[in-house]
């Protein structure tokens, strides 16, 4: 039901999907593939109709300051963040706008199988006995990797927060 | 600060008191750790504390958040949920959701916990409480649970103050997490007591977690509100003493604020409070609420379960505690409250040489062989002084572990001391030294000697069996010797009056001492009388 995504996942095969199916000629190399895969063959555009920011729905000042003080984000170019926010929302109001299938359940709003099979007894026994396997390629094995290398400021094993991420947030 | 002082030098002073005209409700919200092999969304090790020395050890790419990386659901967690939602009479939901409640802080670099907001793991149970059991002033008292839902822990975060920085370990996070959240049912400090014990203990008895609050596997938040009015959640309470000294200065405060009659003005809204060891301090209200953005998490599938899960997770529950209790302090054990608590109330078990189940288990084997081999005649306290008392008494004092005992000990060997002492053949003095000389050499072998243990052969080498023919003259030596080295006359004219009858005893008591209890007190009873020439 869920494959576990590995970190070298190629993230553009997403992006070129077409919503059209073609068959073109065959490819030769892996060079081929890789120039194919990095070409993108629609954009948001195609799919959404334009929107435009009216001074209507530029959110206040009031509104964005208390946005950022509920995201811990610094008080900064407000008028910049205004206009950005006005961007998104209107993007937002075009999508709420767009034709949707009204019968799907909100809660079922995933990337997977919406009604699996519900699961037996036997199924978690079994299940979990398979779970107990640890993949190390998903660094699952118990000090198998350096878990804090990857982060520019560490100490003795563990990862450094300064204090600005934590405390005093208000 | 003049307010707060106040609260604390009051409380320090006084005996706490809740008052009448000011009533007390309280709920619970408690974290459990489940002590499942794995996490919850990674198969990486569930080992919070034990590996507290080694940061950033049990983590997978998922436990720090890398990018790209996703869930993938433990289901061993949803057998130790069920056995709790089973253990607590909730409903259990066959089709419950995880959510995303979406916070920054540096403990949860995925941006998120995921929790079950939505559609939570069960609901509508409840936790009795009673007098006979859980020292609560009622008879009996109804907690209901609200529900329990299953979530993430995150990371732990050591704040060093010096160096303005947090130290961050995930060796923490992805454990799974039930927070169970009972109904504001609590009126007094006694239920709220017993009804941590009584979980506490349920946890462990099921073996779904550790429950220790000591290291953050059990943690509790209290909310709590005063004749009606808006609700104070109290936050950030490490242990037992905290929890309650909270609840204390939180009541005081709010019976205070009403008194002086500004309960309109301050205690409409609610609040979260955290504790800093002498009172509580204001850490969010109203103004500074979080917007948790919860969603239904896309990338885990909805848990859904068929309708045989439930009944098949309920033929593995074990007895519950106060079923357990119930037992043994009817016949045959017949058992007083303290000794069958001794047998199933588990400690936390990190120094203890047992376990409650082993214990229960040695007790009851035992006591099943006993009763065999003693027949109609059995002593049903004789198990109980050897087992709760002697033996645990021994293995405290020379620190061996109960797995250890029966390597030399089995129920079947500890039942026949038993029937030495039943049918008189040590005394309980010889059976003690006996006792403690098993045990020692035992431990003095190593643990490990291999001979089998012959308790005949042992009784007879130490001459601790009872002397049931002692010379008529040997015994007179002795009694007169007591007699002597008491110099007392008008104890011995008052035994030989008969005013004093009961000074006998002590005579036949000290020929018991001198002999180590291998003579009968009824030889010693006849021979001073003789020797005084005792009438009556």
């Amino acid at each position: 039901m869920i494959t576990r995504v590995r970190l070298n996942f190629p993230r553009k095969l997403m992006s070129t999907y077409r919503r059209t199916g073609v068959v073109g000629p065959k490819f030769e190399n892996i060079h081929q593939v890789e120039a194919y895969l990095s070409k993108s063959f629609w954009t948001i555009e195609d799919l959404l109709p334009r929107y435009d920011i009216t001074k209507e729905n530029i959110p206040s000042e009031e509104t964005v300051k208390s946005l950022l003080k509920l995201s811990g984000l610094p008080m900064q170019n407000l008028k910049d963040m205004q206009l950005k926010l006005a961007n998104q929302l209107s993007f937002i109001n075009t999508l709420h706008n767009l034709p949707v299938d009204e019968t799907i359940d909100a809660n079922h709003a995933r990337i997977m199988i919406r009604h699996p099979k519900p699961l037996s007894f036997n199924d978690i026994e079994m299940a979990t006995s398979k779970e107990m396997q640890k993949d190390e390629s998903l660094g699952e094995v118990s000090g198998s990797w350096d878990t804090v290398e990857c982060s520019k400021i560490h100490e003795n094993g563990f990862f450094v927060v300064r204090e600005g991420l934590i405390r005093n947030r208000d | 600060m003049i307010g707060r002082r106040a609260y604390g030098t009051r409380l320090a002073g006084q005996k706490f008191k809740l008052l009448p005209e000011y009533k007390l409700r309280c709920g619970l919200e408690i974290h459990t750790q489940l002590c499942t092999a794995n996490k919850l969304f990674s198969a990486s090790t569930n080992s919070p504390f034990a590996a507290a020395d080694k940061p950033n050890y049990h983590t997978s790419y998922f436990d720090v958040s890398l990018p790209g990386t996703q869930p993938l659901f433990n289901h061993e967690v949803l057998l130790l949920a069920t056995k709790l939602s089973i253990a607590l009479n909730c409903d259990v939901n066959l089709n419950s959701q995880f959510d995303r409640k979406h916070y920054f802080y540096g403990d949860q670099p995925l941006g998120y916990q995921i929790t079950q907001h939505y559609s939570p793991f069960a609901s509508n149970g409840f936790l009795r409480l009673r007098s006979i059991f859980d020292d609560i002033d009622q008879d009996s008292k109804i907690i209901e649970i609200q529900q329990l839902q299953i979530e993430q822990d995150t990371g732990k975060s050591v704040y060093k103050e010096q160096d303005s920085k947090s130290l961050i370990d995930f060796n923490r996070s992805n454990v799974p997490l039930i927070e169970m959240v009972t109904r504001p049912d609590f009126t007094d400090l006694k239920q709220i007591r017993s009804f941590l014990k009584k979980y506490q203990n349920l946890v462990r008895h099921l073996g779904v977690s550790t429950g220790d609050l000591e290291t953050g596997a059990m943690r509790v938040d209290v909310n709590i509100s005063v004749n009606d009015y808006a609700r104070v959640e109290l936050k950030n309470l490490p242990n037992t003493s905290s929890i309650f000294n909270a609840i204390k200065f939180e009541y005081q405060r709010h019976v205070d604020i009403i008194r002086n009659g500004d309960a309109e003005e301050t205690l409409t809204h609610s609040q979260t409070r955290g504790w800093n060891g002498s009172s509580t301090v204001k850490l969010r209200s109203k103004e500074t609420t979080i917007d948790y953005r919860y969603m239904p998490d896309p990338e885990l599938p909805r848990i859904t379960l068929a309708e045989d899960f439930v009944p098949g997770v309920s033929q593995l529950m074990p007895e519950l505690p106060d079923q357990v209790l119930e037992r043994l302090m009817s016949a045959p054990y017949s058992l007083s409250l303290k000794d069958a608590k001794i047998l199933t109330i588990n400690s936390n078990s990190h120094d203890q040489l047992y376990t409650q189940h082993q214990l229960q288990q040695f007790y009851l084997d035992t006591f099943k062989m006993y009763q065999q081999q003693a027949g109609e005649s059995f002593n049903h306290k004789l198990p109980t002084n050897w087992i709760i008392h002697e033996l645990l008494g021994n293995m405290n004092k020379l620190e061996i572990y109960l797995e250890k005992v029966v390597e030399i000990l089995p129920p079947e060997e500890f039942s026949n001391l038993l029937m030495f002492i039943h049918e008189g053949k040590v005394s309980k003095a010889s059976a003690k030294l006996l006792l403690f000389h098993i045990l020692n050499s035992f431990k003095e072998s190593n643990f490990k000697s291999t001979s089998s243990l012959d308790l005949s052969s042992l009784i007879k080498e130490f001459e601790l069996d009872a002397i049931e023919v002692v010379p008529q003259e040997d015994l007179r030596q002795i009694c007169q010797g007591i007699i002597d080295d008491l110099g007392d006359d008008n104890m011995i004219k008052g035994i030989i009056s008969g005013k004093k009858k009961n000074s006998l005893k002590y005579l036949v008591g000290q020929g018991m001492r001198l002999s180590q209890g291998r003579i009968k007190p009824h030889l010693f009873e006849s021979t001073f009388k003789d020797i005084l020439g005792v009438k009556w």
